[in-house]
């Protein structure tokens, strides 16, 4: 079967696969030393396909909806609205869908087929997902997030509840955070706190809102508007009022005292949300770039440690 | 050879007034000596006077960020408001030579030297000063770039309500897709032309319930037309300036009025008497083939607007000249179709907007103009942090493939005096091999 790789979470993978593709989100970033100015994350999406692969690229940012520019092989970029409390921005995500619709039909799909029942399908999944996700250590959790983005497929049973530690509940929040980065929850871990609330774009903040099921079978389209473009919160949305208040409530329902900010060196987009989070109050915020993970790890651990010693 | 004259000089006179209030950098550039020329200056450095003043007087103040030409069109169908582009605070910490504190009020809120310059915006709504606070904010986002969603976004932290609207990608229509022509000889699918005419229509539907005014068709019209009268002066200048033999305008002097036709220096009528006046000097020093640099300049593409507006001036005293400007303004001069519907119209002028689309369409773009100028070198621009900086180069180089053109990359800080070694060696070698490639080509 063909693969789709994109690496959005604005693209629904039901809608991939109800054309008879394969969806594959990635989540992987090129290396660091990428040149200078060039995103890493948008590097490693045009990295991932292999050939004979479909890639999707959403027009998010900037260095996303440039890398599309180059590509030799069939891609489609997925022009998705900065706004989206109008009429209009609704419209415009639905009529992407349709012209990607197209795309997939060009390019060795076929016509969507019982595209309801794939939307309930990942609905179910994504249940199942957010339910186990919430049992997990934060790294086991990631990388059941990160399976479910590759293949579609989520942890068979649902594990035992994770005792409470006493650790410190942060947040993360920004984009993606590649598996090849998933040591920081370790990190974070080792300094006496535990990511309690995945805001990074793998992570559950990326996740699609659960889906309206009689929606679902009357207008599957409307439906997948309403759980995608309508729901999931991100730096780049104007106004960005979703991701405050999606903060706000995971830190009511999770105890949340910290948040970890981590953007991609150069993302003005995530970098612009660090004074904005400053500004809102709530909660300390740590700043850990995309990279400090590896190569100045000791620094930011001994940034983690002291946030945990003015919180302990 | 007609020189170019320092602050000093008598003609002058009329801007000194303008250095004594702060724009210090004044008297670091060189002006033409014409007096439409300095009247030209005294109008843009005059616009912060001519808003308050309206404002004053009751008028209604939008602040239009990012689409660069299209609401002010809209709002000059509304007789007491006034549309102006915050965006060009960019330029203010060069004016200023940094004494605004324009940067250092952005870096207080937390955007940084990582941001574009045009983060001095944040500097002026957060003091108050340099621009009135507009009656209402207008923010495009789709297609614009991070830095400015980024900013426009910290803006509305800080408590302002922007209306934002949305102005997609330009992408090349899909097999078997419906499409319309654009002013500018492109074809967009037609779907694209018409969400941005709904969201034009948003923007005139909220002006109406901001202002109390009716916008109706007849309006429109009548303000399209207008702005479609100072871009065609403004095209007609840059098209005899870009093409003549010997430049009949300095480089800074082309871009001020370039700007003219992003919003009419919000006064239309002044901006209109004042082009009538370039346009005839223009005429004047082309039919006498005059020129205010050396006829064997070196005829250059320059792409991206310049922060620091002294560098366009050491191109010129390294040998160069300008043939072509993408200053990110070709929307804002592409011919609004008059056989259209006002809003219609709009929506295709906008999506002539060399920067929402790839990288390559534009250099593609300025290249295919270019060649018809007879370029023979180009300057790619950067801007410092913009999150596009990084691909504008490479595109360039790619799309000038074919021509044999040298390219040379510089950045352009906000004041480059720090910079001009590694900035004016980049220059003069450029000039240097595109003089060489006239006699010996590669």
């Amino acid at each position: 079967m063909r693969r789709v790789v994109f690496s959005s979470p604005f693209i629904p993978p039901e809608f991939i696969s109800a054309h008879g593709v394969q969806p594959v989100r990635v989540l992987q970033a090129a290396a660091a030393d990428c040149h200078q100015g060039r995103c890493a994350t948008a590097e490693g999406l045009a990295l991932a396909p292999q050939a004979e692969d479909l890639l999707v690229i959403a027009s998010s940012c900037d260095q996303m909806r440039r890398s599309a520019e180059e590509r030799t092989a069939p891609t489609f970029r997925f022009d998705l609205p900065v706004t989206w409390t109008t009429a209009n921005a609704a419209r415009m995500y639905r009529e992407e869908l349709q012209r990607l619709s197209r795309f997939l039909v060009r390019h060795g799909g076929h016509e969507p087929v019982e595209l309801a029942a794939h939307l309930l399908d990942h609905d179910q999944r994504r249940a199942r997902l957010r339910a186990g996700c919430a049992c997990l250590p934060a790294r086991a959790a990631a990388e059941a997030l990160a399976g479910y983005a590759a293949t579609g497929s989520v942890p068979s049973a649902d594990p035992s509840p994770t005792p409470a530690d006493g650790s410190v509940p942060v947040a993360l929040l920004g984009g993606p955070l590649p598996p090849a980065a998933f040591g920081l929850h370790d990190l974070i871990e080792a300094c006496g706190a535990r990511i309690a609330l995945d805001g990074s774009e793998g992570g559950e903040r990326g996740l699609a809102a659960p889906c309206d099921r009689r929606l679902a079978v009357d207008d599957p389209l409307a439906a997948l508007v309403d759980c995608y473009f309508l729901a999931i919160p991100d730096a780049f949305r104007r106004p960005d009022s979703l991701l405050y208040a999606w903060l706000e409530r995971g830190i009511t329902e999770r105890g949340i005292r910290a948040v970890v900010l981590r953007p991609d060196p150069w993302c003005d987009l995530w970098r612009a949300v660090g004074p904005r989070l400053h500004d809102w109050g709530c909660l300390p915020v740590v700043l850990a770039e995309a990279g400090e993970e590896s190569g100045a790890q000791p620094r930011l651990a001994t940034r983690i440690q002291a946030l945990v010693e003015m919180l302990s | 050879m007609i020189v170019g004259i320092d602050l000093a000089h008598p003609a002058a006179a009329p801007l000194r007034r303008w250095h004594a209030s702060g724009s210090l950098r004044l008297a670091d550039l060189r002006f033409d000596p014409d007096p439409a020329c300095i009247a030209l200056w005294d109008f843009v450095l005059s616009e912060e006077d001519r808003l308050r003043a309206a404002q004053a007087a009751g008028g209604f103040i939008v602040g239009a960020m990012k689409d660069l030409g299209t609401v002010p069109v809209l709002v000059a169908a509304i007789p007491a408001a006034r549309a102006f582009y915050p965006d060009g605070a960019w330029w203010l910490p060069c004016l200023q030579r940094h004494s605004g504190g324009q940067l250092a009020a952005a870096d207080r809120l937390g955007i940084g030297e990582s941001f574009c310059p045009v983060r001095a915006l944040l500097g002026c709504y957060a003091a108050g000063s340099d621009f009135p606070t507009p009656d209402l904010d207008i923010c495009a986002v789709g297609a614009t770039c991070d830095d400015f969603s980024a900013v426009a976004q910290r803006l509305a932290g800080l408590g302002r309500d922007i209306l934002w609207w949305e102005l997609p990608a330009f992408r090349e229509a899909d097999p078997g897709e419906a499409v319309v022509a654009l002013p500018d000889g492109q074809r967009a699918p037609l779907a694209l032309a018409q969400a941005v005419e709904r969201e034009l229509e948003r923007l005139r539907q909220a002006l109406e319930r901001a202002t109390g005014a009716t916008i109706d068709a007849a309006a429109l019209a009548r303000a399209v037309q207008a702005a479609e009268t100072v871009r065609a002066q403004v095209r007609t200048i840059r098209q005899l300036a870009l093409a003549a033999p010997a430049a009949p305008l300095p480089a800074v002097e082309l871009l001020l009025v370039e700007i003219l036709a992003l919003h009419f220096c919000s006064d239309l009528e002044r901006c209109r008497e004042l082009l009538d006046r370039i346009l005839a000097l223009v005429q004047r020093r082309v039919a006498a083939n005059e020129g205010v640099l050396p006829a064997d300049a070196v005829r250059v593409l320059w792409l991206n607007p310049v922060a620091d507006l002294r560098v366009l001036q050491w191109l010129e005293d390294d040998g160069g000249r300008l043939a072509c400007t993408d200053f990110m303004t070709a929307q804002a001069m592409a011919p609004i179709p008059m056989d259209l519907p006002p809003l219609a119209a709009l929506a295709r002028t906008a999506l002539c907007d060399r920067m929402i689309g790839s990288d390559r369409r534009r250099a593609a773009l300025a290249v295919a103009e270019a060649r018809t100028y007879g370029a023979e070198a180009v300057v790619v621009a950067r801007i410092p942090g913009a999150s596009h900086g990084c691909a504008e180069g490479p595109a360039m180089v790619r799309a000038v493939a074919g021509c044999g053109w040298p390219v040379a990359g510089i950045e352009v800080p906000t004041l480059a005096d720090s910079a001009a070694g590694q900035i004016r060696s980049r220059l003069e070698s450029l000039m240097e091999t595109a003089r060489a490639r006239r006699t010996v080509q590669p």
